[in-house]
């Protein structure tokens, strides 16, 4: 595999970009200077326009010429063990990515993209803020030769790593000796070493790679001929392809597009439809606000039309609204709001995940989204570091889920915050419980609930909101004569004793063989499954209100980048003496699971010692 | 279980003085602008038990705070309004920092930053531990991190 270039569309899209840049800038500066410097500028004899006309030209050759440069110096390459970029026009950044530490592959396509069969790729691997790898664009058929190439190196990487377990563990130790006088060893730590652990988890996939480890060091040697032999294989398939094979990467047609790909599920006009009704999303009542002035007028006839049956004004004169009916107007409009914002949603999710498909290829969840903008990525399963059953109220109600995976990486458009990606955005509930067991034996199991004194705590704090509420409600009453309605949020009341029943009862934990689950949420109830060997720190913490009723939180976090948009997965108000003993339990657990490869290697015995 | 060296008292108390210290200054501020000369003496009554309360806090917490090193973990206990105890397990520490911020030089206190790759706990700090212990106990969790396995640090 050489050194490639980006899509030459690329080339014209950056010209074009930068051109323009170039042209307006300095026409902006130019407008703004002239304004500020004409006077000056008269006297030394020259017009704003002049300026302009010998400026603006110039900044549009230069700004083209440089984009034209940025699409030249842009190269990349896909090695046997890593994906180099190459970019920078002044100054020069060459980076090595190693396959091995590649989280997320993605692939975007706008509708513009797709008009030309082009598409936007992101790599990302766990260090850093950011994407670590952006080629805008590429074409889409390389685009998923990239994400295909990746996906292949890694399996082999991994299968060799196990394939040396193998040979050490069957070759026997007078083969390693033998060999060990020519050879260097310095290449044996590199075997399992993978700062992300890919390794040791691969271990679930290969018994006897625990066991190998005491013999690494002897075996080192198998380790480094092995290596160098698939470095060489794929050397000579990737130069056999080296000009113009139609499937990249792949002369011999060994890898089967169809074959290697294991359909899971897609989602129908009727899931979509549901996805739709059910998902509502916060950020859309944002939409609603910034859009309300565009449509001011239809707005205001609606709110007071929906107003009226509640003793609403007949306008929307602020002389002629009472106290009274400016709280009818705003108890009004919050509801429609909420209709509103629920309508923008829904067409979202349609945009979104319209012809969504998931599949499997190798080790990898790939997945297919989007109508106007088409999105495509791929997540490796032993990047996990979370499993999130996502159920809405209204999901629940009709047999439906969701299922999330968080990896490290960092996944910009992959249609959550952070590290976060919907690998099942919606299924009929056992569908994505069948799917969650596929990916880390997850049965649904019975979960043990917090203490009934928990719900005391929940009732006390919404009957605190209501009394605020009323409060405020009563402040405002004093200063307004006209507002008398002042205790109607009390009716709030009759509504505590079930929500603070419905939050106890919708929460949960267990401790199940490799992972642990939490439970939270009544309206988005959200399932965290948690693999012991994917726990970083554990908390205990404790509220001065919990303290009082002996209760604790206990907090399991993990290395997923979904922070500001989610916390940690924490199971809330269970006894505080009980999580203590938690605590020390997951801690437990997660050096038991190190290696993911049952509890029986204590983490002392299979370390390298080299 | 350690506990800190006993300056970080000081050091808490001298944040909160000085942070009331700045709220007067603004609210005193706004009196003179907004002519509320009578509204002066609350005002200062107001801060000065701000700072009271600040201090308070800070012997509060340092009473509170210990850590230790535990077999597979580093242990913290923190935290006055919201008890916290904190285990880091050793294999998963990235890197460990010493850090001083300029009132730590002055006070001849230092403090370690532990980091990991996760996400809500990802740098623990431990304050107020002399110059030699905060050496010492980072090269006590280097060791630690590293006799733990390499590879499992996500």
């Amino acid at each position: 595999m050489s050194m490639q270039r980006l899509h030459p569309l690329s080339a014209l899209i950056r010209v074009l970009s930068y051109g323009l840049n170039g042209f307006f800038v300095p026409t902006f500066f130019a407008f703004v200077g002239g304004s500020v410097f004409g006077d000056r500028l008269a006297d030394v004899g020259l017009a704003t326009f002049d300026v302009l006309r010998v400026l603006a030209p110039l900044g549009l050759a230069v700004g083209a010429g440089y984009g034209y440069l940025t699409y030249r110096r842009f190269t990349y390459e896909l090695t046997p063990d890593t994906f180099d970029v190459a970019q920078g026009v002044l100054g020069r950044t060459e980076r090595e990515i190693p396959i091995r530490r590649i989280q997320n592959v993605d692939i975007q396509q706008n509708v513009l993209h797709q008009l030309f069969d082009v598409a936007v790729v992101r790599i990302e691997t766990a260090g850093g803020g950011g994407t670590e790898a952006t080629l805008s664009v590429v074409a889409v058929d390389e685009a998923r030769g990239i994400q295909r190439g990746i996906r292949e190196r890694r399996a082999r990487l991994r299968s060799d790593a196990n394939g040396d377990a193998d040979a050490a563990t069957t070759a026997g130790g007078t083969t390693a000796v033998g060999a060990s006088v020519d050879d260097e060893p310095a290449v044996a730590p590199d075997r399992p070493d993978d700062g992300v652990a890919g390794g040791p988890s691969d271990g679930a996939d290969d018994p006897d790679a625990g066991a190998a480890d005491p013999t690494a060091s002897v075996d080192g040697t198998t380790t480094t001929r092995s290596r160098e032999d698939a470095l060489a294989t794929d050397q000579e398939r990737d130069d056999a392809l080296a000009h113009d094979a139609d499937d990249w990467g792949d002369p011999a047609g060994v890898w089967d597009d169809d074959a290697d790909y294991d359909h899971l599920l897609e989602l129908r006009t009727v899931d979509l439809l549901v996805l739709a009704a059910t998902n509502f999303r916060l950020g859309s009542l944002l939409f609603v606000v910034v859009g309300f002035p565009l449509i001011g007028d239809v707005a205001a006839d609606v709110l007071l039309a929906a107003a009226e049956p509640f003793g609403g004004p007949t306008s929307l004169n602020p002389d002629a609204i009472t106290p009274d009916q400016y709280f009818v107007l705003g108890g009004v409009a919050g509801p429609l709001v909420l209709v509103a914002g629920y309508v923008l949603s829904a067409a979202r999710a349609v945009l979104e995940y319209y012809a969504f498909e998931l599949g499997r290829r190798g080790n990898d969840l790939v997945y297919e989204r989007g109508l106007l903008q088409r999105y495509s990525g791929s997540i490796p399963t032993d990047k996990i570091q979370t499993l999130t059953v996502r159920e809405t109220a209204p999901m629940r109600w009709l047999g439906y889920a969701a299922l999330d995976v968080e990896t490290a990486g960092y996944a910009g458009g992959g249609g959550g915050g952070g590290g976060t990606q919907a690998a099942v955005p919606v299924a009929a509930r056992d569908r994505v419980l069948a799917l969650a067991d596929d990916l880390f034996d997850y049965e649904n199991p019975d979960l043990e609930r917090p203490p009934k004194r928990a719900r005391e705590r929940y009732a006390v704090r919404y009957t605190i909101v209501v009394l605020a509420t009323l409060g405020i409600a009563y402040a405002v009453a004093q200063l307004y004569s006209g507002f008398t309605l002042w205790y109607a949020p009390a009716v709030a009341l009759l509504a505590v004793p079930p929500a603070a029943h419905l939050k106890w009862a919708h929460r949960g934990y267990a401790l199940r063989e490799d992972h642990v689950v939490v439970r939270t949420g009544f309206w988005r109830r959200r399932t965290a499954v948690v693999p012991y060997y994917r726990l970083q720190t554990v908390v205990d913490e404790a509220t001065v209100f919990q303290r009082r009723r002996h209760l604790a939180s206990l907090v399991a976090d993990t290395a997923s980048s979904a922070t500001l948009s989610r916390s940690s997965p924490t199971a809330h108000d269970l006894d505080a003496d009980d999580v203590d003993r938690l605590q020390r339990e997951l801690r437990d657990r997660l050096q038991a699971h190190l290696h993911d490869d049952g509890a029986d290697e204590p983490p002392a015995a299979s370390a390298t010692s080299d | 279980m350690e506990t800190l060296h006993a300056r970080v008292r000081l050091q808490w108390s001298l944040r909160a003085l000085i942070f009331a210290a700045v709220l007067a200054g603004i609210a005193y501020g706004a009196t003179l602008l907004l002519d509320l000369s009578d509204v002066v003496p609350l005002v200062v009554g107001a801060f000065t038990l701000l700072g009271l309360l600040g201090v308070a806090y800070a012997f509060a917490l340092y009473r509170r705070w210990r850590f230790d090193l535990e077999a597979d973990a580093l242990y913290l206990v923190r935290g006055v309004v919201t008890h916290v105890e904190t285990a880091v397990p050793y294999v998963r520490v990235q890197h460990v920092d010493t850090q001083r911020t300029p009132l730590d030089r002055l006070l001849g206190i230092s403090r370690v930053v532990v980091y990991t790759a996760g996400s809500r706990g990802a740098d623990v700090t431990i304050p107020g531990l002399t110059v030699e212990r905060a050496r010492a106990l980072r090269n006590e969790l280097r060791e630690l991190a590293v006799d733990a396995e390499p590879d499992d640090a996500v």
